[in-house]
């Protein structure tokens, strides 16, 4: 990526945040470039540790700059802000940027159930959940919460009423609940997605 | 500190509310054996695992001590039973792991060697009961999701003021004290551990050369 030497020129273009998301790509790119030349690109374990290490500083800067714009785009809870955050996720995973980070995992399962919902939102005028997620802090609190309320089906230790109260809380749907099951460690899926089904989609 | 024989503690680094009670939870549906008391320790604010380890270790008078991570989940509902009988039938047993290596990688990364755990069965949780006869992996070193230990030995707090390699390090001072480190047999897993799809690896490699300066060097 070229680096924004003028940045007046930019600034009607971008906001303050996506400057300082472009700013980070750039510096992360040309701490790639340096270890590329000083041959640090070699395969195996150790190489790897040590690309981590130098990685570390500027890995932790994009993570910030892309939160903070991912929290302004959640508030504005619409599909369009949605396409937004796919965008980003989409260029900067393109560009191995956001592997590190579980957090980009998450957010994957996240865009990937907005997708879902948005073809039963063409299909169907059924809602889209996830526009009601406000901050990545929030869609971390629903992701684990919805898991640990399913992985209790599957061990016996579920009171029932407690996940129908959060699934009906947060307006839920099936294909938020698939996905997550999908994505998470959970052994016996069907079981879960079955007795969930029976429960809150009956 | 008088040691009360009849008392499990389990220990853990805390900085996550909702992954503490939903580790807690499960702990709570453990059955206990009769006259056995147990005690949930969580340390917040600790400075590194190796230093909440030791306060944790400190602050309690149990014998028996489960130094586990929070975001793991013991479905083993006997797990109390199987470690205390384990414990109590052999003296040198210094700590039991989940997970381990039946020998130190010389790179000393834990995960890229070979790592022994299960069984040759693979049984429903439901239907799952350890037996003895199922046996003992006997290793080098185990993984710190879930450490228990039935002598107090001191954590490296001072070598490991971070968040690895804190392990394999209190595995290498245990077989020091002539202690064994052992891993049973798995028909079924005793545990859950809802890790991240990530390693989180920042400080990894610092603490490596710290663990091979200190442990790998001496040995040979």
């Amino acid at each position: 990526m070229e680096h924004l030497e003028n940045k007046d020129a930019w600034k009607d273009m971008f906001s303050i945040e996506e400057m300082n998301i472009l700013d980070a790509v750039w510096e992360f790119e040309q701490l790639r470039a340096v270890m590329l030349q000083e041959g640090e690109e070699a395969a195996g374990i150790e190489a790897t540790l040590q690309r981590v290490e130098r990685e570390k500083a500027i890995s932790f800067q994009l993570k910030g700059v892309l939160f903070e714009q991912i929290n302004i785009l959640l508030e504005k809870e619409s599909i369009v802000a949605w396409y937004e955050i796919l965008t980003w996720y989409q260029w900067l995973n393109a560009k191995q940027l956001l592997h590190r980070f579980w957090e980009f995992h998450m957010l994957k399962i996240f865009l990937d159930v907005f997708i879902a919902e948005l073809k039963e939102f063409y299909n169907s005028q059924t809602p889209i959940s996830v526009l009601l997620f406000h901050s990545m802090t929030e869609l971390s609190e629903v992701y684990f919460t919805t898991v640990f309320l399913l992985r209790r089906i599957e061990y016996g230790i579920a009171p029932v009423d407690e996940i129908v109260d959060y699934i009906g809380k947060y307006r839920l749907s099936l294909i938020y609940i698939q996905h997550i099951v999908n994505e998470s460690k959970i052994n016996d899926k069907e079981k879960v997605i079955k007795t969930v089904e029976s429960w809150c989609f009956a | 500190m008088i040691v009360d024989e009849n008392k499990i503690c389990f220990i853990l680094c805390v900085n996550n509310a909702l992954f503490y009670e939903e580790c807690v939870r499960y702990i709570q549906q453990l059955l206990v054996p009769e006259g056995m008391q147990i005690e949930i320790l969580a340390v917040q604010e600790a400075t590194s695992m190796a230093a909440g380890y030791n306060e944790g270790m400190q602050s309690s008078d149990a014998k028996y001590k489960v130094y586990m991570h929070q975001d793991v989940f013991i479905i083993n509902r006997y797990f109390i039973y199987d470690i205390v009988s384990l414990f109590r039938k052999d003296a040198q047993i210094g700590m039991i792991g989940m997970v381990g290596n039946i020998a130190i990688p010389e790179n000393g990364v834990m995960w890229s060697g070979e790592r022994v755990k299960y069984g040759s069965k693979d049984i429903p949780w439901e239907e799952y009961r350890y037996d003895e006869k199922d046996g003992l992996w006997e290793v080098e070193c185990i993984d710190g999701l879930l450490m228990a230990t039935q002598y107090d030995i001191p954590w490296r707090e001072d070598l490991f003021d971070g968040w690895d390699f804190y392990d394999i390090s209190q595995s290498c001072e245990i077989r020091k004290k002539g202690y064994r480190v052992v891993v049973p047999v798995q028909n079924c897993s005793w545990y859950l551990h809802d890790d991240k799809p990530v390693l989180q690896l920042w400080d990894y490699n610092r603490y490596r050369r710290v663990f091979i300066d200190n442990y790998m060097r001496n040995e040979t």
